[in-house]
């Protein structure tokens, strides 16, 4: 019967059956495992005392627990720097000559304009040069000089393709596999099929930025028709990183520490007049399993115990780059523990540059660049990078034209439009090949035109590095099969594999 | 069974179906292994107890028969391609021992006595039958070659047609399937009351056994008990006086009257039913759930219902005929109508996607969760199987489910749907639609005035620009920005992009904004007004109801379930095995028109072996954590037995028998010795108590049969009440340890608080209850983090923009908070609230961590804690009269010497650290106010007391 059982358990079937009524999900996804373990262990586990099992109509219960994927999976976790606004892809992966050729001509192609308010065909040259890098020769341009260190080991996708416009649709097509909002994003989905491997932290986590959260708010880590159990969890760019994982500020410390210990006395005393039930006991040491997990989500929100090198390495020192080298930091050491996903945002979406892009690229890149390519170094140099999937990127790219704000005569404002045809972003670890560059797009950099990526193939990929089948992992809500990709022609792109 | 199998042709069944059947499989699995639960004759307590430890070698010794335990697992796995379905996969028909002989295109499937000559063991134990992802189980296996090896014997001879062997006499026999029979109460003759009859039946069964039940808990205790159980609400510390200085013999009889009388108890039990009727205010959309904004209308009547003690039988029928209890056309001015109109909002709960995608399968899945949620609520059966093809488990026929189907089909019509919003129905009353369009008018003229007054604004804009330009254009401006776009002149439209800031009144007016923002939000803090009118509407009575189609509607068999395949026509009725021991066939008896009231008639009618039974169930189930019947939503083959099948039967008819009064049945349950055991262990119960071989115990009871009941067992009780006195206790065996599931019920189980009453205790105990009762729904929306909080979203320019305050409302009962199916506040999903997918019939009472953080942490509990703590500073000076105060409102308890100096160190060594607290802010409160700390402290305390398993669970 046992094996019964788990031959229902991996992603193909949906449902899982399980036989612990108690074992139930929870808000912010986030401990119901690490009581079920510890009560195991300890042998607590309530209304299981040698009594028999009921042939009950039990619920379908989900749960947490590491699970092995059908395939063997070279990724273990992934990391997710999301750039949403949509970086520009033609200042910073793409070089053209044809567009320093022809800067300040007019395009004549056929062009998808965003904006047509403010559309110009005038054709805007990167404004920052780009060279060769790394043993590779991978050509970075000059606002990105650390991640022109790293380029031997990563993968540069340059033919990036979606159609789909706007921010939010981008977003979700990029994260959910679908266009409109409330879809189960990727994190919920590895989650599901995979579990956590660490049982004190949340399984999956979605790092905001301490200027706001991303444009989507809630669904950009929603579980949507998965089980909440698989919802991420905001971990706060501030104190508190986690709502009711931290005291109140006044209960901090001793103060908690005197509650609990009051708390258990109490409950020891009302456990004795009950000696046969186990739920009583159980309930006492899920105080005991909260008072821990307090402490190994601080400790793991805690970078103080890290050296000055990597402190350093991280741009953490520096205020341009403290904030988001943090957040890296913190990335790194929750994979270390076990985290399954985490996704790294910035606020609102702060990448898109339809004007001042000759000040505000710049600004965004001098914050994220050093992190970024110190969080790849210091998995690599940890051997993580292995069994980590790194990825860079947004949810479209930039025009080759001009973008001119309203009433600005002189052009010193201007910026790009939305590209949603051609863009770049580049990925790590994993499997992934280093020092490598996958596709192209036409000379104005505009199209993909050559093994163009949709966003249907990127999260296939995705799937197919942790060990699992995009075209099988999907779950039934009634009538309804939800998967992450419900795209038959997508597939893995096998190109950038090493 | 007469009915023959219908021609049937292939199909896929859905995911969903699958999955169910998945799901169905392992349920019937582990009921095998338990032996004898199945077929469910046996005195159910003894196999659930007593036999669980030998379950797995039961077969062994036991002598298997074809109809009992072979064909269950055949049915389940072979017969669909093996029998039912026209073309027999390999010639092989697996429904009776002769086909199975005769063999098909391999042979012979069958060798008495040689399992290993059988090519139908074979092929299952190789797993190449049945394909597919499910296979036999071991113990399925092992059952199937021992029944073999017996010489694969059948009960009986089998009949020459193996559609007549559609159902087996075993599973027509099932006990739930049987009529209601007033039981002899054991010891009979001196019976006072029902309750005493609760107390023989329960005492009979556990001295049987060779238990003995508890001693009565003590008063405090039963007050808390019968406080949450009545009205999920703690009893006050002015209640508890109250009820401990009552010493006139009837006490406890007034204090249940008055919980009963509670307008709470209708919240509290009508919550209940809202589970079984699977209330949710959402449709179920898995992305964008569309609220349901009037559902709650329905709620009011449920809660309605229960404080009127409106009859159980009148319930059902209100609520499954409600519109057709109403002669002639519902009048919105006629509350009464209003009311019954809204009782078939029980048949509008279902999930429904339809508005969004009105899709025949969509369609489809409404009807059959409206049909789940109705038979698994009222007949505690769960018919869905038999949507595609005959009950796997259960004698239900595929005939019998679009039969009962038919019933409904003429207001849920599949072929002429509408989808929810055009399905409500307006019963609004004539004053109330008058005072709405007053209102509505004030708001209009009001709007009109606004737009006439900035429209003369932006005019002046308008001319503040023209004049701007040179005076010799002015004119010509003019003209040109009010000459239509297409109508300009090429002069005029370069005169216009000469001077970019003259644009049409319409166009100024969308950008005032721009050309003046202090005016723009002038005219925007108007149009807020408006907006503030508007709300001052009194409410329209706007119902989730049913009406029949007037014009006829058509039922037919789907094949597989598919509503693509109609197969043949089929008139409404109920479920024919439901029927059977009925005076006339029922069955048949549905009539053509106002079908729905004719079910609901027949249910009601004092001979329907089910409807009784269930809501028997369920009040049990909610006084002692579980049913009598363990699957309160499954009295079929697949649910459990009763535990005490005379006594739900007595219960059944005495309720029928006084006027399916749900109120009275509260009474006589709560007025039993057994409901007012104690749930401690005794203190002196150590290993005195010398237990009885179980196994002795085991065998003796194995041999009693439903009614059969042991005689010296029954005089003892007759003699000594429930609580069965004996020289000597070395007779009783320990229930803690040899019953730990309490089904003998020797004592009061110990149950965690289900998540509404955690939530209103805090509320209760810490003084901020708002008691309002009905109405709409408090909204609970997302904060920015995906939280679910009380409030409602803010936008700004279509973003989120903080949460509005719900004020007093959020201190509502947790029954009016809206339940959106995926969007429930995030304490009562932390608690188990269930999500409704259609329905539910027992709470998960889970204990997981997020639970302890969030009593630790969470903010609203913190500020609970804190004003739960000003009550007791407020109360008195005295910090030991506080404390009682305070274990009176967290326990209804007494505090002890020991207690008192336990919090009081508590208090002071928390004081303390909050004195220590360098916390600058802090600091300078501490200044103005010495006495902060230990107020604090005091919080504090207030915190663990709400955190504790005292407070968390009921005695």
């Amino acid at each position: 019967m046992q094996s019964d059982r788990s031959q229902q358990r991996g992603p193909g079937f949906g449902r899982l059956c399980s036989r612990r009524h108690w074992l139930q999900s929870s808000a912010f996804g986030l401990g119901s495992v690490a009581t079920a373990l510890l009560m195991r262990q300890d042998g607590l586990l309530a209304q299981d005392g040698g009594s028999l099992k009921k042939p009950d109509l039990e619920p379908v219960v989900y749960d947490l627990l590491p699970k092995q994927p059908p395939r063997p999976a070279r990724a273990k976790a992934m990391i997710s720097m999301f750039m949403m606004g949509g970086p520009s892809q033609i200042d910073l992966f793409d070089p053209k000559p044809e567009l320093v050729k022809r800067h300040g001509q007019q395009f004549a192609g056929d062009i998808q304009f965003d904006n047509a308010a403010q559309a110009s065909r005038q054709i805007m040259a990167p404004q920052w040069e780009f060279k060769p890098r790394g043993e590779c020769g991978m050509e970075i341009s000059d606002l990105l000089p650390h991640l022109a260190e790293i380029v031997d080991d990563i993968t540069l996708i340059r033919s990036m393709h979606s159609a789909v416009n706007n921010h939010f649709p981008g977003f979700f097509a990029m994260n959910t596999g679908g266009i409109v909002g409330g879809r189960a994003t990727l994190g919920s989905w590895l989650t599901y099929a995979l579990g956590s491997e660490s049982q004190e932290l949340p399984a999956y986590v979605a790092l905001t930025h301490p200027w706001g959260l991303p444009i989507c708010g809630g669904d950009s880590w929603t579980n949507g028709g998965l089980p909440s159990l698989y919802q991420g969890t905001v971990v706060r760019p501030t104190e508190p990183r986690m709502f009711n994982l931290n005291p109140p500020p006044h209960l901090r410390g001793s103060a908690q520490a005197q509650q609990l210990q009051f708390l258990e006395e109490m409950n020891r005393q009302h456990a004795e007049r009950f000696p046969e039930n186990h739920d009583l006991t159980a309930r006492i040491a899920s105080y005991q399993l909260a008072a821990r997990m307090q402490l190994s989500a601080r400790e793991a929100f805690d970078i103080s115990d890290e050296t000055a090198d990597t402190l350093e390495m991280y741009g953490v020192n520096n205020d341009t780059t403290r904030d988001y080298g943090t957040r890296c930091l913190i990335a790194r050491r929750l994979v270390e523990r076990g985290v399954r996903f985490v996704q790294i945002f910035n606020n609102g979406q702060s990448w898109d540059h339809h004007g001042a892009i000759a000040t505000e690229l710049p600004a965004r890149c001098r914050e994220i660049d050093q992190p970024a390519a110190a969080l790849v170094k210091d998995l690599k140099q940890r051997g993580l990078l292995d069994s980590t999937l790194v990825h860079w990127g947004g949810e479209m790219g930039r025009l080759p034209t001009i973008q001119v704000p309203v009433g600005d005569t002189e052009l010193k404002n201007v910026g790009r439009d939305h590209n949603t045809y051609g863009f770049s972003m580049w990925v790590a670890g994993a499997g992934i090949k280093g020092g490598h560059v996958h596709g192209a797009t036409d000379e104005f950099s505009h199209y993909a035109i050559q093994d163009k990526v949709t966003h249907h193939d990127w999260l296939t990929t995705v799937l197919d590095r942790f060990g699992l089948d995009a075209h099988q992992l999907h779950f039934d809500v009634g009538t309804q099969r939800l998967a992450l990709v419900e795209n038959p022609q997508a597939r893995v792109v096998s190109e950038i594999l090493a | 069974m007469a009915t023959a199998p219908k021609p049937i042709h292939p199909g896929v069944m859905t995911s969903w179906q699958l999955d169910r059947c998945l799901l169905w499989r392992l349920v019937w699995i582990m009921a095998c292994l338990l032996g004898g639960v199945i077929c469910g004759v046996e005195s159910p307590v003894s196999a659930q107890v007593d036999k669980s430890a030998k379950a797995a070698d039961a077969p062994e010794s036991l002598e298997l028969y074809f109809e009992k335990h072979v064909r269950p697992i055949l049915k389940v796995h072979c017969f669909l391609c093996h029998g039912e379905e026209p073309e027999l996969a390999g010639g092989l028909d697996l429904r009776l021992v002769r086909l199975m002989l005769t063999g098909g295109d391999s042979g012979s499937a069958l060798m008495p006595h040689d399992s290993s000559a059988s090519l139908l063991l074979d092929r299952v134990t190789t797993d190449e039958m049945p394909p597919g992802a499910k296979k036999l189980t071991t113990e399925e296996k092992q059952t199937l070659r021992q029944w073999i090896e017996q010489g694969a014997r059948t009960r009986r001879a089998e009949p020459d047609d193996p559609r007549e062997a559609r159902f087996t006499e075993e599973e027509l026999e099932h006990w739930a399937f049987q009529p209601i029979r007033r039981s002899a109460v054991p010891g009979d003759a001196d019976l006072t009351s029902t309750a005493a009859a609760i107390d023989r039946f329960i005492g009979a069964a556990a001295a049987d056994a060779g238990f003995r039940g508890s001693p009565s808990a003590d008063r405090r205790i039963l007050l808390r008990r019968l406080s949450f159980n009545l009205t999920g609400l703690p009893p006050s510390p002015e209640e508890t006086a109250a009820f401990l200085a009552d010493d006139g013999p009837d006490a406890y009889e007034r204090v249940v009257e008055r919980l009963l009388a509670s307008p709470h108890y209708g919240e509290r039990w009508g919550r209940h039913w809202l589970d079984v009727a699977g209330y949710a205010e959402s449709e179920g959309q898995v992305v964008g759930d569309r609220p349901r904004p009037h559902a709650w209308r329905y709620r009011d009547y449920v809660v309605d219902a229960f404080n009127h003690d409106l009859p159980y039988d009148q319930f059902l029928r209100e609520q499954l005929a409600g519109d057709q209890m109403i002669e002639g056309t519902p009048d919105p001015n006629n509350d009464q109508h209003a009311r019954l109109m809204a009782a078939t909002g029980f048949l509008q709960m279902a999930p429904d996607v339809t508005q969004t995608e009105d899709t025949l399968l969509n369609r489809n899945q409404t009807v059959a969760d409206t049909l789940q949620t109705v038979t698994s609520a009222v007949l505690g059966l769960t018919v869905a199987c038999a949507q595609c093809h005959d009950h796997r488990y259960d004698p239900i026929t595929i005939e019998d489910y679009y039969r009962l189907r038919a019933v409904f089909d003429p207001a849920l019509p599949i072929h002429q749907w509408q989808p929810p919003a055009q399905r409500l129905f307006d019963m609004t009353d004539d004053e109330t639609k008058a005072e709405r369009a007053n209102i509505e008018a004030a708001a209009v003229a009001k709007q009109e005035d606004i737009n006439e007054r900035r429209r003369a604004h932006c005019q002046t804009i308008q001319d503040r620009e023209i004049a701007a330009a040179p005076e010799e254009v002015r004119e010509a401006l003019r003209q040109a920005v009010n000459t239509p776009a297409g109508e300009q002149t090429p002069e005029q439209k370069a005169l216009l992009e000469a001077h970019p800031k003259v644009r049409t009144i319409d166009w100024i007016v969308a950008q005032l904004v721009e050309y003046d923002g202090p005016s723009h939000r002038a005219f925007q803090a108007e149009e807020k007004e408006v907006a503030a009118l508007r709300e001052t509407k009194p409410l329209d009575r706007m119902l989730m109801a049913v009406k029949d189609r007037t014009e006829p509607v058509a039922s037919h068999v789907l094949f597989r379930g598919d509503p693509q395949s109609p197969h043949q026509a089929v008139e409404p009725g109920e479920i024919e095995v439901l029927s059977r021991h009925r005076a006339t066939a029922t069955h048949e008896i549905v009539a053509a028109t106002n079908r729905r009231l004719a079910y609901a008639e027949q249910l009601t009618d004092g001979t329907h072996p089910l409807a009784a039974r269930v809501i028997v169930n369920r009040v049990w189930q909610h006084h002692f954590g579980h049913g009598l019947v363990r699957t309160p939503g499954e009295f079929g083959l697949n649910g459990q037995a009763p535990s005490h099948p005379e006594l739900l039967d007595y219960l059944a008819h005495e309720l029928m028998a006084n006027g399916w009064s749900l109120k009275w049945l509260q009474r006589q349950i709560v007025q039993s010795k057994v409901f007012q055991q104690s749930s401690a262990a005794p203190q002196e119960q150590t290993v005195a108590v010398k237990h009885v071989v179980t196994e002795q115990v085991a065998t003796e009871h194995t041999v009693t049969e439903f009614g059969a009941t042991n005689c010296d067992a029954v005089a003892t009780v007759a003699a000594t009440g429930f609580i069965a006195e004996s020289p000597t206790p070395t007779e009783f065996r320990d229930a803690r340890r040899e019953d730990p599931d309490n089904r003998y019920l020797t004592r009061m189980s110990l149950r965690r608080l289900d998540a509404e009453a955690v939530r209103d205790a805090i509320l209760s105990v810490s003084g901020q209850l708002n008691p309002q009762v009905g109405g709409p729904s408090v909204p609970v929306a997302e904060d920015d983090e995906g939280k679910a909080v009380i409030g409602t979203r803010l936008l700004q320019d279509g973003l989120f923009a903080g949460i509005k305050d719900a004020g007093e409302q959020a201190r509502r009962r947790s029954l009016y908070l809206s339940t959106q199916r995926a969007l429930q506040l995030n304490l009562l999903h932390t608690f188990d609230l269930p999500e409704m997918k259609p329905n539910c019939h027992q709470r998960n009472l889970s204990t997981v961590t997020p639970q302890a953080l969030l009593l630790m942490n969470d903010s609203w509990v913190v500020q609970a804690a804190q004003a739960m703590s000003d009550r007791l500073w407020l109360s008195n000076d005295q910090a030991e009269e506080r404390l009682r105060l305070a274990f009176e409102l967290a326990f209804t308890s007494e505090v002890t010497p020991e207690e008192i100096s336990a919090c009081l160190e508590f208090v002071a060594g928390q004081a303390e650290l909050f004195r220590q607290d360098p916390d600058a802010t802090w600091q300078q409160q501490l200044q103005e106010q010495p006495e902060a700390a230990e107020r604090r402290a005091w919080a504090s305390l207030c915190q663990m007391l709400m955190a504790s398993n005292r407070f968390l669970y009921l005695e």
